[in-house]
């Protein structure tokens, strides 16, 4: 049995058959289904995400003391002791600014680092990094940039609340301009 | 078409007068020319006298094609596509572009699923096996580093001595296929609030980044074929998300996880690396979209002309909004513009090729190449470019290029 009106050779111009990004009528009723159920541990294990409310961070501490040592240890190399730069990019400036920001001058969510330092770094030994480690290590970085104190504890519930100086100067041009020319490109086709 | 006959350089013929000028000259060429030993007849080649040699199970180009490769940039971060020894709208895969930021995976596809959850009716897992069995859509479509270009971005007032390949080689141009990322999404049921989905893939830095869930539900695929064939490894075997028109970095290969959510996660890339500086000194994120670009890739920087007379010019153009309207060429530093002659398939989000006849007369000659999309995005010149970001910003470089032939048919990049 053949699905009815899906017959797009017969309905179509071959032109348009042969554009790129063809939005067809096809929906999922007429394809096969195939998607299991993921069970509730296995959606948690594969939860990894890091958002900017807070949302996804671990149980676990630390502070920007905890941090210095193993920063020494598995960053310095790469990113330099005050986080100047080398190898990998520059975490710390201040005035800087295009290819020459830093993350404590670009980011707008120190959520982020978090997200990042425990996913990707450092990059030979990845997602080793316990979360107390992870909350450490965000602290010396959060640090370094002036933003937290020597001592001050980052946990799931602090670390959301710090303010990087960005979020006062970045913006999205998807919702300034993108938006709209996507949903022009739409009504084109 | 606009003839361009006060031009020194050289210039644009109108068609019927080229094929004018074009039938003398053949006239006088085609006298047969007495050589100095004599007149010996044409030797039979060996290659007419030999039995070939057998097929390959997996074809390679001519052993006399080995100039044909990318610039693998020496961190293996990112390789180079040698635009300015092709032709044509279509990459071969092996000399398709590529960026990394750690490295090229080894993924047993036996052993590689495809999670979707978060804000959605199911939480749902999706093998390779299981894809294979969807529709699968997509076309013939470019793929482009948002960073592509970026030299001429970052140079000051000197434009950079480089060819072609180091300037533009991040697209390239594939027929890419495989299963509607819409058809999954309805299949996990989106629930109200999902407007975001994150998308994550299964490399040693875990990249992911946000996108808006109207692109995916338009005309994302998740693609398992690269020009007939399954994704090579450097291209996120065995799959990868890909968002037509949209900058190479959100196309996640060895895509693994997606979690439809409400807002993005300003991840990595999106936080600092992917992002565009402007004049005050703010950051512009989530720019999604590659604009309207084109560049003569033969002849091209680094090239030399061998001698005056004719040269077809060849470029490609591409829009990550649609199609390509239209492409002029000026060999004057922009004085007169000339029609190019587009060549089809003319594709929506594709490389476009165009050409134009070109007389070199032997005098300086400025090439340029501008291209308009079916929305009207043009190219903006290199200064204009300029002006809209802070010095130093360098992603979504998109301005007139500028090929400047010297007299000795020398060519080089010029602002
Ligand atoms: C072997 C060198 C190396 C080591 C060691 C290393 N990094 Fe990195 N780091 C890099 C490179 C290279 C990048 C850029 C990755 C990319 O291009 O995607 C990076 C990126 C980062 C970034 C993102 C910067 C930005 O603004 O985009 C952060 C944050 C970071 N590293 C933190 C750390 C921390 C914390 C450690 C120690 C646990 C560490 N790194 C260890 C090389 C290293």
């Amino acid at each position: 049995m053949f699905f009815k009106g899906k017959n797009f050779s017969a309905k179509l111009p071959l032109a348009l058959l042969f554009t790129g990004a063809f939005s067809g009528k096809l929906t999922a009723g007429e394809t096969p289904l195939l998607g299991k159920a993921l069970t509730v541990n296995e959606i948690k294990s594969i939860s990894t995400t890091v958002f900017p409310d807070g949302k996804g961070l671990p149980h676990g501490s630390g502070t920007a003391a905890d941090g210095e040592k193993i920063y020494a240890q598995q960053c310095a190399a790469c990113h330099a002791q005050d986080g100047s730069g080398g190898v990998g990019p520059k975490l710390v400036s201040k005035p800087e600014k295009g290819p020459y920001w830093s993350t404590g001058g670009a980011w707008p969510y120190a959520t982020s680092i978090f997200d990042y330092v425990r996913r990707a770094m450092p990059p030979a030994n990845v997602k080793q990094l316990s979360s107390d480690e992870v909350y450490a290590l965000t602290a010396y970085l959060l640090y370094l940039n002036g933003l937290v104190e020597h001592n001050q504890v980052l946990n799931n519930e602090t670390l959301a609340l710090i303010k990087m100086p960005a979020r006062d100067y970045v913006s999205s041009k998807w919702q300034k301009e993108e938006k709209a020319l996507f949903k022009k490109e739409l009504k084109k086709r | 078409m606009k003839k361009n006959n006060s031009k020194s350089s050289g210039g644009f013929l109108d068609r019927r007068s080229f094929i004018k000028t074009g039938a003398s000259l053949l006239t006088a060429l085609a006298a047969p020319s007495v050589l100095a030993g004599g007149d010996k007849g044409i030797k039979v080649p060996d290659a007419m006298l030999i039995p070939g040699a057998f097929d390959d199970e997996y074809g390679k180009p001519s052993g006399y094609e080995k100039a044909v490769k990318r610039l693998v940039m020496p961190n293996g971060n990112a390789a180079f596509t040698p635009l300015d020894r092709q032709r044509g709208i279509i990459t071969p895969p092996g000399l398709h572009f590529g960026a990394h930021h750690s490295g090229i995976p080894t993924i047993n596809p036996e052993e590689h699923e495809l999670y979707i959850h978060g804000l959605t009716e199911k939480a749902l897992r999706f093998t390779l096996e299981d894809l294979a069995r969807y529709p699968h859509e997509g076309g013939v479509m470019f793929l482009e580093c948002s960073g592509n270009t970026w030299l001429q971005a970052t140079s000051g007032e000197q434009a950079p001595d480089k060819s072609c390949a180091e300037l533009y080689g991040l697209v390239s141009g594939s027929e890419w296929l495989g299963v509607p990322v819409r058809l999954l999404l309805e299949e996990a049921g989106i629930k109200p609030g999902g407007k975001w989905v994150i998308v994550e893939g299964s490399d040693a830095g875990t990249h992911a980044r946000s996108i808006p869930i109207e692109k995916l539900l338009d005309d994302a695929i998740i693609a398992l074929y690269q020009n007939g064939e399954r994704l090579r490894p450097a291209q996120g075997y065995p799959m990868r998300l890909f968002l037509p028109g949209w900058e190479g970095n959100m196309n996640v290969k060895w895509v693994r996880r997606m979690e439809v959510v409400e807002a993005p996660a300003f991840t990595k890339d999106e936080s600092r690396a992917y992002t565009e500086t402007l004049p005050d000194g703010s950051i512009e994120q989530f720019s999604f979209y590659m604009g309207v670009k084109s560049v003569i890739t033969t002849p091209s920087g680094q090239q030399k002309l061998p001698a005056k007379g004719f040269y077809e010019l060849n470029g490609l153009a591409w829009s990550g909004f649609g199609k390509i309207s239209y492409v002029e060429v000026s060999d004057d530093d922009g004085k007169t513009w000339h029609k190019a002659q587009i060549h089809g398939p003319v594709l929506t989000k594709s490389l476009t090729r165009f050409t134009l006849p070109w007389q070199w007369s032997g005098n300086i000659a400025r090439l340029q190449s501008r291209a308009v999309d079916e929305f009207g995005n043009r190219q903006p010149s290199h200064q204009e470019w300029k002006s809209k970001y802070l010095d130093g910003s360098y992603n979504h470089y998109n301005a007139i290029q500028t090929w400047e032939v010297a007299k000795d048919g020398g060519i080089s990049n010029v602002f």
